[in-house]
């Protein structure tokens, strides 16, 4: 039964770790930015780039554990356990990135506030 | 994913989409829309110093949020599928029928269940019905055979169950 080989392609883990390492510094550059701007629209890319990171996160744990080699109990292997954390990697995403962004944005909407009408390069 | 949809005669897109490998979707599909989500709100940001107000930021913000709950959802469901036990597309299914009923001894196909199990591993299920003359022997023989054969077909092959069955059984 141990005859096949480990079945997560190591593309993928390339791929993931190379897009948590991005992310981070993305994610970092934003918060700084929607610090320094007081920004809704870059708290809310800030947000979601948080949201990312954590998501790689659960990726890189899916990729982990469903490089497993079935057992007598898993028969089937453990490669379905890669859908379970990317089903919470994309929960993620909707309760961390969404939630983040729809609340500044319906706050500013309801609350708006009048912005000076100066170019801030941290912005862009 | 590009060397990916390359092999299998698809656009990167669509290879997001049919692609078994749920990292590679999610990392995709978090990075298109973090592009998306960046020109929409440096669009957002540079109306509103434009105007002087937060109005075009906070419905940058919301937009963002929506665009976020579109992907977030697709790919929910996608996943989800796969948990369920996504069958393999049509024609590859097709493929898998054509060669069980083109294996030595194989008279019928009575069911085929052809779904993912992983990431790039397929699950292959099968109830066929064996030509009547065959001694029990030649029988084994023959799911023996289709089981290696299939492996050696595909490397997405991960298991393969086979069913014999004579044809009043």
């Amino acid at each position: 039964m141990k005859d096949l080989a480990p079945t997560m392609p190591s593309e993928s883990t390339r791929t993931v770790w190379v897009a948590l390492l991005a992310g981070v510094g993305v994610a970092l550059a934003k918060v700084g930015a929607a610090v320094v701007t007081t920004s809704p629209a870059m708290a809310a890319e800030a947000s979601h780039s948080l949201a990312d990171t954590a998501n790689d996160l659960f990726l890189l744990i899916a990729q982990h554990r469903s490089a497993r080699h079935r057992d007598e109990q898993h028969p089937f292997g453990y490669g379905r356990e890669a859908y379970f954390w990317a089903l919470l990697a994309a929960l993620g995403a909707f309760i961390l990135g969404a939630a983040f962004s729809l609340r500044e944005g319906i706050t500013d909407l309801i609350h708006p506030t009048q912005r000076p009408r100066s170019l801030s390069p941290t912005s862009y | 994913m590009t060397v990916q949809a390359r092999l299998s005669n698809l656009s990167v897109l669509e290879e997001s989409a049919t692609t078994s490998d749920p990292s590679l979707r999610g990392v995709f599909n978090e990075d298109a829309l973090s592009i998306v989500g960046d020109v929409v709100a440096l669009l957002g940001l540079a109306i509103s110093q434009l105007i002087g107000s937060s109005v075009p930021q906070a419905i940058a913000a919301v937009l963002i949020a929506l665009v976020l709950i579109r992907i977030s959802l697709r790919l929910v469901k996608r996943n989800h599928d796969f948990l369920l036990g996504q069958p393999i597309p049509a024609p590859d299914q097709a493929r898998v029928r054509t060669f069980l009923l083109d294996y030595p001894g194989v008279t019928a196909i009575r069911e085929l269940l052809v779904t993912f199990v992983g990431p790039g591993q397929v699950w292959v299920l099968t109830c066929i019905e064996i030509d009547k003359n065959l001694s029990s022997h030649d029988i084994t023989d023959v799911v023996c055979g289709i089981d290696l054969s299939l492996r050696h077909e595909s490397k997405f092959i991960y298991r393969v169950d086979v069913v014999p069955v004579s044809k009043y059984g």
